[in-house]
């Protein structure tokens, strides 16, 4: 097998400059002809793959709008507005501190601030702006910053 | 042979094509801790919903069993869960009003097509958003953020100016070309012609991929006398012009090298484009040479113009533009027949998009498509393009239509917009809502709001078209969306600050880079505008609160304390605001709120922050009264560094 392989690629490494020569060729004598359509395939549209649930597209939509600013693009608590906080946001991306929380904890501190869970009150109650179904959504989403490969090394 | 043709039957019936995957439901429900009594209730035979009023019968429940079982969330098709089961109920919708395909069907193939005899394929999920318009309306936005998008880019790229779409009017999207030779170098615009996102890389205007004969042509027509491009000096001070481009705050509508708004167009080459002539002329009074332009009237004197020029001719010249090239081109040109160049402009419908003297507009020249979303796909030409049965539908001929313009066949003349896949599905997902169809009206739901008519006259109205402020800010719902609202304006500002602010604009958040343009205005300029907002452009929610105020203690020390300690304690504003350069960068800085916003709007604002913008980033903090009244004494007083 290996060797097929090799032969294979010293032929391919072979043709190679032949076929750059050819192709060269070919493009200058398409240049001095004017009005050469551009033909494409036809094309299909591709799926927008998404690991996310449909709850956690909608937590993501939540979380770009009012937890990066302070919580990171990527929960990395690196967000602009973290660096003017007295207390550091929470890295949702540290799975080893979200596996302490529950779900349930994570939903009383969006919904009542960080008092709630006698943490800092910078962390802001968003209880009268969001409902109960979009904080679901959010925790979903949350949760997915969570990596877990990085935490072991 | 009746025998034979019994067991025929009896074969028949036992093969038809759901049934395996009705059996299939049954051994997954059972995995999925379905009790016995389920299981005996399940019967064999297809399943439909019979929706009257939206003439329809969906026996798609047939195989996709479990739609609304939430246990199934998981579970591989046609068994998986909606994840919308929520917003729309299958007894009352069905499923082909969203999802297209042939309800009735009861195979797999036929249910979904496209077949011979269903023109209607189910839609490919990137499409989906088109069906949304059907009930709510054409004006739909975040909840259909696709269509939304692809209504925009319909609007914008001019796609009406050659196609007729009942009950939408023409707007032509591009500038009138008129006495163009005084606006523009020639070789300049032999180049734009040939290919406009070499000079503009974001430019609306499509690429028409004319040879060079073609586009030296048409330059020809559009400047019949070339003179020789004596310079015309125009003398002023660099240095003075680049401080009043700064000052100015071009950059908010217009980039260079990519950095800035993309309002106007870049500013980077424009010295290879425009005769720096016709640039003072514009610069001075804009709207005397193009009425419908977006730049505002600054009210630069002739010497502070002068200055601009010459920073602009300096500064922002295409280095790689060689003097050869350049006579080239003008050769080219001067070589190009005039009568080809204006049958050229009447063929590809350049009338469309432009008004352009000495040529008469034809109107719309391209295909109608107040139906294209329902079209049969025998209408379309696919041309010598070959594409397999299952992918021959009009989504598909669309999107390819949207990402190559000529590739059905030679000859088509609708230019290249170079759509990215993203814009193409877009565009392609609001055709299809185009339908001209109308549902039961019980089922009609109109989400998103139609178009401003907010057309304000008088003095005021007069500013508003000189200093052009819709373009950014936005009242009564119609205008931009880069800064502020400015429908409650009367309620929010105090009369010496705003006038202050108008004269020399600052950032009110730190963050953000100052944008708001310095523009002269002269003091009954001020007067007007704030006589305006305080008597039309007011809240009266926010009025009804004078006597709440009045009743305050504002002024009481104890008060002051307990506000400070609320505001650093309790409920950390510092987190987003800043007070004396200390604290967050998300909201305005507070340190002299009490000079520029009126009480009544800060007891307002603390009270429900969403009343005045829905999309506000504040949270919303249930204040009791006396918390309330503490926050806003010591929000309005001066406050001391801590």
């Amino acid at each position: 097998m290996v060797r097929y392989g090799l032969i294979l690629i010293f032929c391919a490494v072979l043709l190679f400059p032949i076929a750059v020569l050819i192709g060269c060729n070919k493009q200058s004598t398409l240049s001095s002809e004017e009005h050469q359509p551009e033909r494409t395939e036809f094309i299909l549209p591709q799926k927008h793959i998404t690991s996310l649930t449909r709850e956690e597209q909608r937590g993501q939509v939540l979380y770009e709008y009012y937890c990066v600013l302070c919580h990171g693009q990527t929960g990395e608590a690196d967000g602009f507005n973290s660096f003017s906080l007295n207390t550091q946001p929470a890295r949702h991306a540290d799975a080893t501190v979200m596996a302490t929380l529950s779900d349930t904890q994570i939903q009383l501190i969006i919904r009542d601030g960080g008092l709630a869970l006698e943490q800092s009150p910078e962390m802001p109650p968003w209880g009268g702006v969001l409902t109960n179904k979009e904080i679901s959504d959010l925790t979903d989403y949350i949760r997915t910053l969570a990596k877990p490969e990085k935490s072991k090394e | 042979m009746i025998f034979l043709f019994f067991v025929w039957q009896i074969w028949d019936d036992y093969a038809r094509p759901y049934i395996a995957y009705q059996k299939e439901f049954k051994n997954l429900l059972l995995k999925k801790g379905g009790g016995e009594s389920e299981l005996n209730e399940f019967k064999f035979g297809v399943q439909q919903w019979w929706i009257e009023k939206l003439n329809r019968i969906d026996r798609c429940e047939t195989c996709h069993l479990s739609i609304s079982d939430p246990r199934f969330k998981d579970a591989p098709q046609p068994f998986k869960t909606h994840p919308d089961a929520d917003l729309h109920s299958f007894e009352r919708f069905g499923c082909t009003i969203c999802h297209g395909g042939q309800g009735q069907a009861a195979s797999v193939e036929d249910a979904h097509g496209p077949t011979e005899n269903w023109n209607r394929a189910l839609y490919h999920p990137n499409f989906m958003q088109n069906s949304c318009s059907l009930c709510h309306g054409s004006f739909i936005q975040d909840e259909a953020p696709v269509l939304s998008k692809g209504r925009k880019m319909f609007n914008e790229y001019g796609c009406r100016d050659c196609h007729k779409v009942k009950e939408q009017k023409r707007v032509k999207v591009g500038p009138p070309i008129k006495k163009i030779r005084q606006k523009v170098k020639t070789d300049w615009l032999y180049r734009w012609i040939k290919k406009p996102k070499e000079y503009l890389p974001h430019t609306k205007m499509p690429d028409f991929k004319f040879s060079e004969q073609e586009a030296a042509d048409i330059t020809r027509f559009l400047i019949p006398r070339i003179k020789s491009e004596e310079k015309v000096q125009i003398e002023g001070s660099y240095e003075r012009g680049e401080q009043l481009f700064r000052e100015s705050r071009c950059v908010t509508c217009h980039s260079v090298e990519g950095k800035g708004g993309d309002i106007g167009p870049d500013l980077a080459k424009v010295s290879s484009k425009v005769h720096p002539e016709y640039l003072y002329k514009f610069i001075k009074n804009p709207q005397g040479l193009f009425p419908d332009t977006l730049m505002p009237t600054f009210g630069f004197s002739d010497q502070e113009v002068r200055d601009l020029v010459t920073f602009l001719s300096e500064e922002y010249i295409d280095l790689e533009l060689e003097e050869e090239q350049i006579a080239q081109d003008i050769k080219l040109v001067e070589g190009g027949d005039v009568r080809r160049g204006k049958e050229l402009i009447e063929k590809y419908g350049c009338t469309g998009c432009h008004e352009i003297e000495g040529v008469e507009d034809l109107g719309e020249i391209g295909l109608e498509l107040t139906t294209i979303g329902v079209t049969h796909i025998s209408r379309l030409d696919f041309g010598e393009i070959n594409v397999v049965p299952e992918h021959h539908t009009v989504p598909n001929w669309l999107y390819n239509k949207m990402k190559n313009p000529r590739l059905f066949k030679e000859g088509l003349k609708m230019p290249d917009y170079n759509f990215s896949d993203i814009e193409a599905e877009a565009i392609t997902t609001y055709l299809l809502s185009l339908k001209s169809e109308k549902v039961f009206p019980s089922y009609v739901l109109p989400l998103g709001t139609p178009p401003s008519e907010y057309n304000p006259q008088g003095e005021f109205g007069k500013i508003l078209k000189k200093y052009r402020c819709l373009v950014c800010h936005k009242i009564n719902g119609l205008g931009g969306e880069l800064a502020p609202d400015l429908s409650q304006e009367g309620s929010k500002a105090r009369k010496e600050w705003l006038k202050k602010f108008m004269k020399t604009p600052y950032a009110i958040r730190p963050i953000l880079v100052e944008r708001m343009p310095r523009f002269k205005f002269t003091d009954a300029e001020l007067e007007t505008i704030y006589s305006y907002f305080r008597t039309i452009l007011v809240d009266n929610s926010v009025e009804e609160l004078s006597e709440v105020v009045n009743g305050m203690s504002l002024h009481n020390p104890g008060l002051i304390t307990m506000g400070k300690k609320l505001y650093y304690e309790k409920y950390a504003c510092n987190a987003c605001h800043q007070i004396n350069l200390k604290g967050g960068n998300i909201g305005p800085d507070l340190t002299d709120i009490g000079e520029w916003r009126r009480t009544e709007w800060i007891v307002h604002y603390l009270r429900d922050p969403k009343a005045f913008l829905q999309r506000s980033v504040e949270p919303v903090y249930k204040l009791t009264d006396k918390e309330l009244e503490a926050l806003t004494a010591f929000l309005i007083n001066p406050k001391k560094e801590q």
